[in-house]
């Protein structure tokens, strides 16, 4: 690899990118259809902190509307990233993405059919998250739960049957999408740009559930990149040299597939962020994965957190998906990286 | 110019940009504080040498003859069909057709997916169909032999030319004056409930994830306005779409619709301190006579006003 940042020290690239997301994060609370400037932003949360109560509309738009939202686009692109490293590491495939055994097709059925069969209940919720969220989460599990299954034998699990399971059970859930909207859905425009990616009317219980999701997960990850790049060399090699590879490839999978699962049905389905993220971390930075899980997190959430805001802002009042956002301003900067490292080369 | 210094130069300019964007304050645009209108039609129909022709909302002409077998490919043009008297030459509608009653006795032609062998089948001589809904079925129509007349409705004005050059089309001319007459009492009758220069605030929440709402180019919008109201989404852009809810915070509307009860709980938990919330003027608000595009839209404007305006 020839960029100069993967020689740099790892605290370095670490302590380089915190400023940036911190920084993106700011920018993010204080800009938007309605600004708020920062000292009023610290007026607010020191309100809260002594415990005022919520006297204008602007403390409530921040509180309850633009500081959910902001931290929530942060953990689902922090996610989205690291599980999108791990897949491509786990099932030695640089095309695996976090939706990638049947994780979005499963979460799509499960929205839907939450949406056909409970009508208007649309407000109904379990627990504390709304039943959309919760219906589109169980989805997403139980579909790769069947391609888990299927592809595995007693003890044994083939990463390449589950991914081949994984697609045929996508696409048996595709099917089953698209009759439920022939059928019954028609009149449901709006569940087509919850499809699309969107960050809108998010609240703390989803920054809650992304948090238990993605930062244990992330932690892990991070932990295990010493055994992630021993898989790279291929099952038998990563067992002579030490590794536990069934434990290892199952507790990741499921550890990958519960993060994907929560993220899709916080955010719906966007896209681009779990594959071009780790693929540009790993031109900048090098393939090692104790480099690339944490860089790419970092890289995944700021990115992420800056597409939401020009999804929200660009055309505002009028929002647009934010997984459209991701691909316009994500894949031409992809490209450019990709052609300076050839060059390179 | 170095190459770090233009590097930076970009960096800058890339965030000079957002921010521009981002800084960029939406204003809610306020419009005139009363509204009558009267609508005249008429300007679809095209009579010289004798010959009268129709256009239909796309701009394609028609020559006036005697159509016999109509089929209909949307709720709402059935309606427009029987409204206009000729239900007993409508040969087919579809599943999801159910007013008047008498339509539902008809030959079905299937739902939103259209069955083109059966329409081929009932040899219609005209096919009514909707702008935005049935536009895919008019190049397979065409091709079979059968006229396609689209009726429009991005506003009211273009709801009613619709309906008035299809009832000149049809021979039809006499329900279709009533049928214009009746859309214009209605609005009059609702501009006379709005107090002297006060029109009400109000947001339609279509669907609440992610919260989305009508626009311009949107009948529903119309019907906001001609009721009395004032969308405040009224620059959001496009006919349908998502809406930003910090907006609708900063905006504040007096009223609120919602599609549904459970909708009207959301908002009330999501949005505590709107004014509609606080005096309770959220009303659930939609059903077939508001979302069909049709002639029962005068029911939906009467009862909209009403709610808006209670008369004592």
């Amino acid at each position: 690899m020839s960029s100069p940042l993967t020689r740099v020290p790892l605290r370095w690239v670490l302590l380089a990118l915190s400023a940036v997301s911190v920084t993106t994060l700011l920018v993010a609370c204080g800009v938007g259809a309605v600004p708020i400037p920062l000292e009023k932003q610290v007026q607010i949360l020191w309100g809260v902190f002594r415990r005022y109560p919520l006297d204008s509309e602007l403390s409530y738009a921040y509180l309850s509307i633009r500081l959910p939202r902001v931290l929530t686009t942060f953990l689902v692109g922090m996610s989205l990233a690291c599980v999108g490293a791990l897949f491509q590491s786990l099932l030695r495939n640089p095309l695996a993405e976090p939706y990638v055994i049947g994780v979005s097709p499963g979460a799509s059925l499960g929205a839907s059919t939450f949406l056909a069969f409970a009508g208007g209940g649309s407000a109904m919720t379990a627990g504390h998250l709304s039943g959309m969220t919760f219906s589109a989460f169980v989805g997403g599990l139980l579909a790769v739960g069947a391609a888990y299954l299927l592809a595995s034998r007693g003890r044994y699990l083939s990463l390449a049957d589950v991914l081949l399971a994984g697609i045929a059970i996508a696409s048996i859930c595709t099917a089953a999408t698209s009759y439920l909207w022939i059928r019954r859905l028609q009149d449901v425009r709006g569940l087509l740009y919850w499809l699309m990616g969107t960050l809108s009317g998010r609240s703390w219980n989803h920054v809650g559930l992304m948090f238990l999701l993605g930062v244990p997960s992330v932690g892990l990850c991070w932990r295990l990149a010493s055994g992630l790049n021993l898989m790279l060399l291929g099952e038998e090699h990563a067992a002579y040299l030490g590794l536990n590879v069934e434990r290892f490839k199952q507790g990741l999978l499921a550890l990958g597939t519960l993060t994907a699962a929560g993220t899709v049905s916080v955010g719906g389905v966007i896209g681009f962020v779990g594959i071009i993220v780790p693929h540009l971390v790993r031109r900048l930075v090098g393939a090692d994965n104790r480099r690339v899980i944490p860089t790419a997190s970092l890289m995944g959430g700021s990115f992420l957190v800056g597409c939401d805001l020009i999804a929200r802002t660009l055309f505002a009042p009028l929002e647009v998906p934010v997984g459209m956002v991701t691909a316009l301003f994500g894949a031409p900067f992809f490209l450019y990286v990709l052609r300076r490292t050839q060059r390179k080369n | 110019m170095s190459k770090l210094q233009r590097k930076i130069s970009y960096f800058l300019l890339f965030f000079a940009t957002l921010g521009a964007f981002g800084c960029r304050r939406s204003e809610n645009p306020s419009k005139e504080s009363t509204l009558t209108a009267t609508f005249t039609v008429g300007s679809w129909i095209n009579r010289s040498d004798g010959v009268v022709r129709v256009r239909d909302g796309s701009g394609t002409l028609f020559e006036t003859k005697s159509y016999q077998r109509i089929v209909s490919l949307a709720p709402n043009t059935t309606e427009i069909l029987f409204a206009l008297g000729v239900g007993d030459r409508v040969v087919g509608v579809t599943t999801n057709c159910n007013y008047p009653p008498e339509a539902t006795t008809k030959e079905k032609i299937g739902d939103y997916n259209l069955n083109y062998e059966k329409i081929v089948a009932l040899k219609p001589d005209l096919a009514v169909g909707s702008t935005g809904f049935t536009d895919a079925a008019r190049s397979p129509l065409e091709r079979a032999g059968i006229p396609y007349y689209a009726v429009s409705h991005a506003s009211f004005g273009e709801l009613l030319e619709s309906m008035w050059a299809l009832g000149v089309l049809l021979g039809a001319e006499e329900t279709a004056r009533r049928i214009v007459a009746e859309f214009n009492a209605a609005v009059q009758r609702a501009a006379e409930r709005v107090p002297s220069g006060k029109r009400l605030s109000v947001f339609w929440i279509q669907w609440n994830r992610p919260l989305s709402t009508v626009g311009p180019g949107n009948f529903h919008h119309d019907l906001i306005e001609y009721a009395g109201g004032r969308n405040i989404a009224s620059d959001l852009g496009v006919p349908y779409g998502p809406f930003n809810e910090e907006l609708l915070v900063e905006r504040a509307p007096e009223v609120l619709l919602v599609p549904s009860p459970e909708v009207k709980e959301w908002a009330q938990k999501r949005f505590p301190h709107l004014p509609a919330v606080k005096k309770g003027r959220i009303y659930v608000f939609g059903g077939d006579e508001s979302a069909r595009p049709g002639p029962r839209l005068v029911s939906a404007l009467e009862t909209l006003s009403l709610r808006l305006y209670p008369t004592p």
